[in-house]
């Protein structure tokens, strides 16, 4: 926790070596993780089918089926970074991903060309299958389907007894593949809901009916927040919680409320409520991150929050994106947060 | 709110009443944000220009001094560049990014809270001893270490010792080796070497940081680059020598003029806990001093001609702040808050005058001044 502990200077800037490198090879660098954009295809009207060659940096053997990366796009200036499921990883060392048009940056996703450079990260997340061959329930709605196609691939790998895939969307993305995986292989139950042709929620009667002991199998959910949501309280009603794995792909709602919320210094390995802003809590709850002013002004306990969404409150702006800098003495959270300290 | 102290000259700014220091307070805090929600596409790529500007010079300058350090002109060429990399790098780079002028835009290699500079203080430290002390104390008598570094007496309210006679060369030495004494400001060694009331262990125990970092600095600019260049190891090493002392003297007196100017007030240590905002920025106003000059001026002096402006919004990206300089400054006039400014030079004469005033014990520097204003009658008259 205490950084000034472990100074140490930056005895070969990495950035200037990345600078030189990238003169030579666009995807050359030291340590950070460049792809090249190897395919584009729209996979339907507002989503595409992303291919990312990235260098050797890229831990491939750590991908784990379910897991996600982030892209860092430049857009006016400033990096943007934004979590994709991997769909699968390619023969060929490609990292396939499904990007739906929601927002600044899958906008900006949508618009590379083959042969673009971008950063990505290391995989991450640990919304991934659990061992063994139980039997498992699949469930996406919308663009979550990427996540959940992935998961079904390791799930038909390991070949788990029995697989219930449960799908909503308006349009047929991977539909097809889906109906041909369910032919060739009789474990898996597939059933897709066409949410424009008839208008379909994640209910618990629906669920009783496709699956009735469902309260008694390892379900993972991936899709918009309302489905989340649903999916949340028909297990919770059940008492069975530890049955569930969500993956949040949207950024969580502001409640507007100052409650207090859970905090996590992922380094630190420590946890804590805050209900006022985020140095204070910290203190109270005994730990002491670097800091100065305690105004705002001196920069010392800027660090970065690597997710949730907090407040400024010298400006009120909110600031819900991954991986921003903010300062612990004037940022209040408004969902959990986790910070890199 | 933080008078001006007794013996310094009478403060030329108006005292504001609480009700009026709130509202200039206000006033500023406009100003700093619509300059804040305005930030854009345009900061990013000005600071992404001065880093290539750094790169492309860095590249330039070793590698003229590598392969050419033998030809007088190329030595001189490539050893000045180098001086100008390292003061673009440590002013306009450095200094702005370290102030996290722009965490925002999520470019790990510009971030405040990582970010370390070419010079010997490590950026851990300085964030401590610039970022917090300095920019929270700023001119505070006791506070900000760096009214004088210990080293000067800058201020009437300093107490007087025989060691200030010295005041002049001591800052000439200081702008000499100005890197070094940055680097260990955080080691308050006046209090090793003349208060005794730190003991050297102390200082040992402190110096971590510093250690490694110089270490690393004198390895890449006396040894590294010199031993790689082979045959030219004299050249690159004298043209290090020498962009390194270019820096420290230009970045000391752009430093000397932004606080150590005769109307750049200090303060007395005595309600810091109570101030509120807007007195605060009061005080750094009356704590700081610009100086006016072209367009090369303001970029080689990482924007700190804007010292005021800088005190004020430290975290405000610096290429906004000459915009935001006439804002600040009619407003200083509507209020009656003198606005320090001046040319560099006038500027950088009037730091000189304040150090010899307070070479001498405050009261001989009045009858020094007595005498010299009667002389001047005189002189007048006749």
């Amino acid at each position: 926790m205490n950084a000034t502990l472990s100074y140490q200077p930056h005895w070969v800037r990495e950035d200037f070596v990345d600078f030189v490198l990238q003169k030579i090879n666009a995807t050359w660098a030291w340590k950070r993780v460049i792809a090249e954009v190897t395919t584009v295809q729209p996979l339907h009207t507002d989503m595409v089918l992303i291919k990312l060659k990235p260098n050797r940096n890229f831990n491939f053997d750590q991908v784990r089926a379910g897991q996600s990366i982030l892209l860092t796009l430049l857009i006016d200036g400033v990096y943007q970074q934004r979590s994709y499921s991997i769909i699968e990883v390619t023969t060929q060392g490609e990292i396939a991903l499904g990007i739906k048009v929601q927002g600044l940056v899958s906008s900006a996703a949508q618009r590379l060309h083959v042969g673009e450079c971008i950063e990505i990260s290391q995989p991450q997340g640990d919304f991934t299958l659990h061992q063994g061959q139980y039997p498992a329930i699949l469930i996406a709605s919308g663009s979550g389907i990427t996540a959940i196609y992935s998961l079904l691939q390791q799930a038909l790998k390991q070949q788990l007894e029995q697989i219930h895939v449960i799908y909503f969307n308006r349009a047929e993305i991977f539909h097809a593949e889906l109906q041909a995986l369910a032919e060739q292989h009789p474990q898996l139950q597939y059933h897709f809901f066409n949410t424009s042709e008839q208008k379909q929620h994640l209910t618990e009667k629906l669920l009783q009916k496709l699956v009735p002991d469902y309260a008694q199998t390892a379900t993972y959910v991936c899709g918009h927040h309302g489905m989340m949501q649903q999916a949340n309280e028909i297990y919770a009603q059940k008492g069975a919680q530890s049955q569930l794995y969500q993956e949040y792909f949207q950024p969580l709602q502001v409640t507007g409320t100052h409650a207090a919320q859970r905090i996590i210094f992922r380094r630190a390995q420590h946890e804590f409520l805050a209900d006022t802003n985020l140095l204070s809590s910290a203190e109270q709850a005994g730990l002491r991150p670097q800091h100065g002013c305690r105004m705002g002004v001196c920069n010392k306990c800027s660090c970065t929050k690597v997710s949730g969404v907090t407040q400024n409150l010298l400006t009120g702006e909110i600031e819900d994106q991954p991986n921003r800098p903010i300062k612990l003495c004037v940022s209040q959270a408004l969902s959990p947060v986790t910070i890199d300290l | 709110m933080n008078m001006a102290l007794e013996f310094s000259t009478v403060s030329k700014s108006a005292h504001l009443t609480p009700e009026q220091t709130e509202e200039f307070g206000r006033r500023v805090e406009q100003i700093r944000q619509d300059v804040i929600q305005s930030l854009g596409e345009q900061d990013a790529k000005y600071i992404y220009k001065v880093r290539n500007f750094v790169r492309y010079t860095e590249i330039a300058s070793r590698g003229m001094l590598m392969f050419g350090g033998w030809i007088p002109p190329i030595w001189l060429l490539g050893t000045g560049l180098l001086g100008v990399s390292k003061i673009v790098e440590n002013m306009e780079l450095g200094h702005n990014v370290m102030h996290g002028q722009f965490d925002w835009l999520n470019e790990p290699s510009l971030n405040g809270n990582t970010y370390d500079w070419d010079t010997i203080a490590s950026g851990d430290d300085w964030r401590e001893t610039h970022n917090y002390v300095h920019h929270t104390y700023t001119n505070i008598v006791g506070k900000d270490h760096d009214v004088g570094y210990g080293i000067l007496r800058v201020s009437d309210q300093q107490k007087w010792e025989p060691r200030h006679l010295f005041n002049i060369p001591l800052g000439l030495q200081l702008m000499f080796f100005f890197e070094w004494y940055v680097g260990v400001q955080n080691l308050h060694l006046e209090d090793a070497l003349v208060y005794k009331t730190k003991s050297w262990k102390q200082v040992w125990k402190d110096s971590s940081k510093v250690r490694k970092k110089a270490t690393r600095q004198v390895l890449k600019d006396y040894v590294f680059f010199p031993v790689i260049s082979g045959p030219m190891f004299l050249p690159v090493f004298a043209g290090n020598v020498v962009a390194n002392i270019i820096r420290n003297l230009w970045s000391s007196a752009v430093i000397f003029n932004g606080h150590f100017t005769e109307d750049a007030e200090t303060f007395e240590p005595d309600n810091t806990d109570t101030e509120t905002k807007a007195e605060w920025y009061l005080r750094q106003i009356r704590g700081s001093s610009n100086f006016s000059g072209t367009e090369w001026m303001h970029f080689m002096s990482g924007n700190l001609s804007h010292q005021i402006e800088h005190h004020l919004f430290p975290d405000m990206p610096a290429n906004r702040y000459k915009e935001v300089a006439p804002k600040i400054k009619a407003l200083c006039a509507e209020y009656g808050i003198n606005y320090n400014e001046a040319n560099f030079m006038r500027q950088f004469w009037s730091v000189w005058v304040r150090l010899a005033k307070c070479s001498l014990p405050n009261h001989t520097t009045g009858k020094v001044m007595q005498t010299l204003e009667k002389l001047k009658a005189k002189l007048k008259f006749a």
